[in-house]
C-alpha cells in the first residue's frame, strides 16, 4: 500500500487552490484597471467601470456600470452602458489571445449627465461651425436683396413722376404767357380807343390836326398789324396747348415705364435664399454628425497615425511571427449583441444592433469592423456602418435611413424680412458618409413629404395681401426636399445645403411682388393721372374759355379799329394813298 | 505581542534560509539569475519561479537574484535582442518555432520576442559559470563564517577557562 505523504502535499495542495483563488478574484479588478488605463489612453477621455467580475476558468468577463465621458463636455457621458457580457474562447486564451465569438452589450445610451465630472483633458472645441463664412456670405446677400425689396417699396416715387413736374410747370407758365397776351390786347383796345378820340377830334377841325390826319392811316395800319400778330399768337398758342397735351401723355406713358423699372425685382440666386433659411437650423445637425464621425474615425488613436498596431510602450525588442503561424489579433469580439436608448427629438427610441469583427488588430484581422442598428417601435431606423482599419488609410461609411422621424416646428429666416414658420411634421432622413483617410464625403438628405409653412414679412412688405399671395404660392409647395452636401477634410470640413425651399420662395415672392408692384403702379400711375388730368383741365379750360374769351376781347377792338379805319380806307386795305383819297375832296390834305 | 505578530513569518524565514549548503546556495542564486533575465510574467518565468521553491534550493538567494538581475534588463536588453534575433532567425528551427509558438499555452511562453528570448539564453548560457563563481564564492564565504565561528568558540572557551583559573588562583 502505497503511503500518501500528506504533510508533503496538502500544503501544496493549499498553496495551488489559494492561488487559483486569487486568480479568480484578483483578475477581475485587474481587467478593470487595464480596461480604464488603456481605455483612457485611446478614447481620450475619464472612463470608469462600476464593477467588472471575471473568471479565468469559465473564460469570460461581466463589466457593469460603464461611462465613457466625453471629452468636449466633462458634464456628459459620450456613451453610457449597463452591462457588458462577454464569454472567451479557452483555445485562444491558451494562446494568449482574447477571442470571444459573442458579446451582449445592454443599456447603451448616448450623451446622458455624469455623476462625477471629470475629464481628462478637455479638447478645445471651435466656436465656429464648419462653413460660417459661406453662410454669411448667403445671409448678407440674401438680407441685401430683402432690404432692396424694402426700399423699393418704401421709396416715394410720386415725386419722380416728370408727368406731375411737366404738368405743373404748364400749368404755371400758360397762364402767364396768357395774361401777357391779354395785357397787350388790352394796350391795343386802349390804342384804338385813343385814336378814335383823337380822330373824331381831327375831323371836327382836320386843318389843326392836319398831321394827326396824316401820319393816322399808318397808325391805324400798325395797329391792325398788331391786331393779327396777337390773333396769330393766341392760335398759335392754342395749337401749342394740343402739343403740350400730346407730350404730356407720352410724359405719363414714360413714368410708368419708369416705374415698373423702379420696381422690378432684382433677381438672387435660390441656392443663397436656401442658404439663408435653411444653413443655421441644419448647422446643429451637421456639427453633431461630424462630431461623431470625427470622434468614430480619430478614436483608436494611436492606431489611426500609420493604420498599424504599434507596440506597446513597455515592451521591448521585435516580436517575430513564424511561417505556417495562423495571426490572430490580441482582442476580438466576432459578434456583440446590443440594445440600448437614443434621444430622438425629446424621445427615447429603443434599438437593437450587432457589432461585427469588433478588434484590437483589424490589420492582423483582415475584417473591417461592422455595425448594425435597427430601432424598435414607430420610427423606423437603420443605421449600418463599416469601419475599415486594414489597410494604411482607414476607411470608414456610415448609412442611416430613417422613416418618419418627427421634426419640431420651427422658425426660418428674420423677422425683419422674411419669416417662415413650419409646423411640427415628419420627415425621411438619409444619411450616407464615406470618410477616406481624411478625405469626406457623403450627403444628408432629408424629405417632408407633408409640411404646414405660415410666411411673416417685415419690414415696408408686411402687408396682408402680401403676405397672403407669399403664403399662398407657399403653400403649394408641401413637399421639402433638403440635401446637405459633406466635402472637405475632417479637420475642415464644408458643406453645402440644397433644397426646393430657396426656389419655392423666391418664386412665390416674385409672384406676390409682381401682384403687389402692378397694384402699386396703377395705383401710382392713377394718382399721377389724377394730377395730370387736373393740369389739362386747367389746360383745357384756358384753351377754350380764356382763350376764347382772349379772342372776342381781341375782335371787338380790332372791329371798333376797322369802322374807325372804314371811313378813311372805304373798306379796303388799310394803305397810305387809299386813305389820302378818302379824304373830303375839299381837303387841303388830298 | 511582538513575537505573536512575527509568529506567521517564522516559517517563510526558515523556508527562506533553508537548504544553506554551499552548492544549494549557489543553484539558488543560479535559478535566480535566470529568472530576473527571463521575460517577466512569461510562463518560462513561472517555471523557473515553480522550479526554485519546489527544489532543494536556497530560495532566499534565488530570489535576491531575481531581483537584482531584473534590474540589469534594461542595459542587457540590446544584447538581448541580438541574440534573440538571431536564435529566431535559425532557418532550420522555424517550423519547430512555429510548432510550438502554435501549441496551447506556446505564446504564453514568449519566446518569439527577441529580448525575452535572448535574456532567457544569455541566463540560462551563464547560469553554469554563475553557478561555479557562486559556488565558490558562498564556499569561501561559509568557509570564513565557520573559522569565525570556531574561533569564536576556542575564545570562548579559552576565556572560560581563564576565569577558572583565575577563580582556582583566587580560592
Amino acid at each position: 500500500m502505497v503511503r500518501i505523504p500528506w504533510n508533503h502535499v496538502l500544503p501544496r495542495i493549499t498553496l495551488f487552490a489559494v492561488a487559483i483563488l486569487v486568480v479568480e478574484l484578483g483578475v477581475g479588478p485587474g481587467i478593470r484597471w487595464a480596461i480604464v488605463s488603456r481605455g483612457e489612453q485611446v478614447v481620450g477621455a475619464k472612463i470608469d467601470i462600476t464593477s467588472a467580475t471575471a473568471s479565468v476558468l469559465g473564460t469570460e468577463v461581466s463589466l457593469r456600470g460603464i461611462q465613457v465621458a466625453d471629452s468636449n463636455d466633462p458634464q456628459k457621458n459620450l456613451v453610457e452602458a449597463d452591462q457588458l457580457d462577454l464569454k472567451f474562447e479557452a483555445g485562444a486564451l491558451l494562446r494568449k489571445k482574447a477571442i470571444a465569438s459573442h458579446g451582449i452589450l445592454r443599456g447603451l445610451r448616448f450623451g446622458t449627465l455624469r455623476e462625477m465630472s471629470d475629464a481628462l483633458a478637455a479638447k478645445p472645441t471651435t466656436g465656429t461651425s464648419p462653413g460660417e463664412s459661406t453662410h454669411n456670405q448667403a445671409c448678407e446677400i440674401a438680407a441685401t436683396w430683402f432690404s432692396t425689396l424694402d426700399k423699393q417699396f418704401s421709396e416715394d416715387l410720386t415725386a419722380q413722376f416728370q408727368s406731375v413736374r411737366v404738368a405743373e410747370q404748364l400749368a404755371a407758365r400758360w397762364p402767364e404767357q396768357y395774361d401777357q397776351i391779354e395785357n397787350r390786347a388790352k394796350g391795343l383796345q386802349l390804342q384804338v380807343d385813343r385814336l378814335q378820340v383823337d380822330a373824331e377830334r381831327a375831323q371836327v377841325n382836320p386843318l389843326r390836326h392836319v398831321e394827326f390826319l396824316r401820319n393816322l392811316p399808318t397808325e391805324l395800319q400798325a395797329v391792325d398789324r398788331s391786331f393779327v400778330d396777337l390773333r396769330a399768337e393766341v392760335e398759335l398758342i392754342t395749337e401749342q396747348l394740343g402739343e403740350d397735351r400730346r407730350v404730356m401723355l407720352a410724359v405719363c406713358m414714360r413714368d410708368e415705364t419708369l416705374l415698373y423699372e423702379k420696381l422690378h425685382i432684382e433677381t438672387i440666386d435660390p441656392a443663397i435664399l436656401t442658404s439663408y433659411f435653411l444653413r443655421e437650423s441644419m448647422s446643429g445637425l451637421v456639427v453633431d454628425v461630424l462630431s461623431w464621425i470625427d470622434w468614430m474615425h480619430n478614436m483608436p488613436r494611436q492606431k489611426s497615425l500609420d493604420g498599424a498596431c504599434p507596440n506597446p510602450v513597455r515592451q521591448r525588442g521585435q516580436e517575430i511571427f513564424f511561417v505556417g503561424c495562423q495571426q490572430v489579433p490580441d482582442l476580438l469580439i466576432r459578434s456583440l449583441d446590443i440594445d440600448g436608448t437614443v434621444q430622438i427629438g425629446g424621445q427615447p427610441i429603443k434599438f437593437l444592433g450587432q457589432i461585427h469583427d469588433l478588434t484590437s488588430e483589424p490589420t492582423v484581422h483582415g475584417q473591417p469592423t461592422r455595425l448594425e442598428l435597427v430601432a424598435k417601435g414607430a420610427l423606423r431606423i437603420r443605421l449600418m456602418a463599416t469601419l475599415d482599419r486594414t489597410e494604411k488609410l482607414a476607411r470608414d461609411e456610415i448609412e442611416v435611413s430613417c422613416h418618419g422621424f418627427p421634426y419640431p416646428s420651427m422658425r426660418l429666416g428674420r423677422a425683419d424680412s422674411l419669416q417662415l414658420s413650419f409646423a411640427p411634421s415628419s420627415a425621411d432622413v438619409n444619411l450616407h458618409l464615406k470618410v477616406v483617410g481624411n478625405e469626406l464625403s457623403g450627403n444628408i438628405c432629408l424629405e417632408q413629404p407633408a409640411v404646414e409653412m405660415a410666411t411673416q414679412l417685415g419690414g415696408e412688405l408686411a402687408s396682408g395681401e402680401l403676405e397672403m399671395a407669399v403664403a399662398n404660392s407657399l403653400h403649394r409647395h408641401n413637399l421639402l426636399t433638403t440635401r446637405i452636401t459633406l466635402s472637405g477634410t475632417l479637420d475642415k470640413p464644408t458643406w453645402e445645403v440644397s433644397s426646393n425651399l430657396g426656389s419655392a420662395v423666391y418664386r412665390a415672392i416674385q409672384l406676390a411682388l409682381d401682384h403687389a408692384i402692378r397694384a402699386k403702379v396703377e395705383k401710382l400711375a392713377s394718382q399721377s393721372a389724377q394730377i395730370v388730368d387736373a393740369r389739362l383741365e386747367d389746360l383745357n379750360s384756358l384753351a377754350t374759355g380764356r382763350m376764347t374769351a382772349l379772342l372776342s376781347q381781341i375782335e371787338a377792338p380790332q372791329n371798333k379799329l376797322q369802322r374807325l379805319a372804314a371811313p378813311f380806307l372805304g373798306g379796303r386795305d388799310l394803305s397810305l394813298e387809299q386813305l389820302g383819297h378818302q379824304l373830303p375832296g375839299k381837303s387841303i390834305l388830298r | 505581542m511582538l513575537q505573536w505578530n512575527f509568529d506567521p513569518l517564522r516559517p517563510l524565514w526558515s523556508m527562506l534560509k533553508a537548504h544553506s549548503s554551499p552548492s544549494q546556495l549557489a543553484s539558488g542564486f543560479a535559478i535566480g539569475v535566470v529568472i530576473g533575465l527571463a521575460p517577466l510574467g512569461s510562463l518560462v518565468a513561472t517555471i523557473l519561479c515553480v522550479l526554485l521553491f519546489s527544489l532543494r534550493v536556497n530560495r532566499a538567494t534565488g530570489c535576491m537574484a531575481a531581483l537584482l538581475f531584473m534590474w540589469t534588463t534594461p542595459w542587457i536588453a540590446p544584447y538581448a535582442h541580438i541574440v534573440g534575433l538571431y536564435a529566431l532567425s535559425i532557418q532550420s528551427l522555424q517550423s519547430t518555432y512555429a510548432w510550438l509558438y502554435d501549441m496551447p499555452l506556446g505564446p504564453w511562453i514568449g519566446f518569439n520576442n527577441t529580448v525575452a528570448l535572448g535574456g532567457l539564453l544569455i541566463g540560462v548560457y551563464f547560469s553554469f559559470p554563475i553557478y561555479c563563481l557562486s559556488y565558490t564564492f558562498f564556499s569561501r564565504l561559509l568557509g570564513w563564517r565557520e573559522n569565525r565561528r570556531r574561533r569564536q568558540e576556542v575564545d570562548s572557551l579559552m576565556a572560560r577557562m581563564n576565569i577558572g583559573a583565575e577563580w582556582g588562583a583566587a580560592a
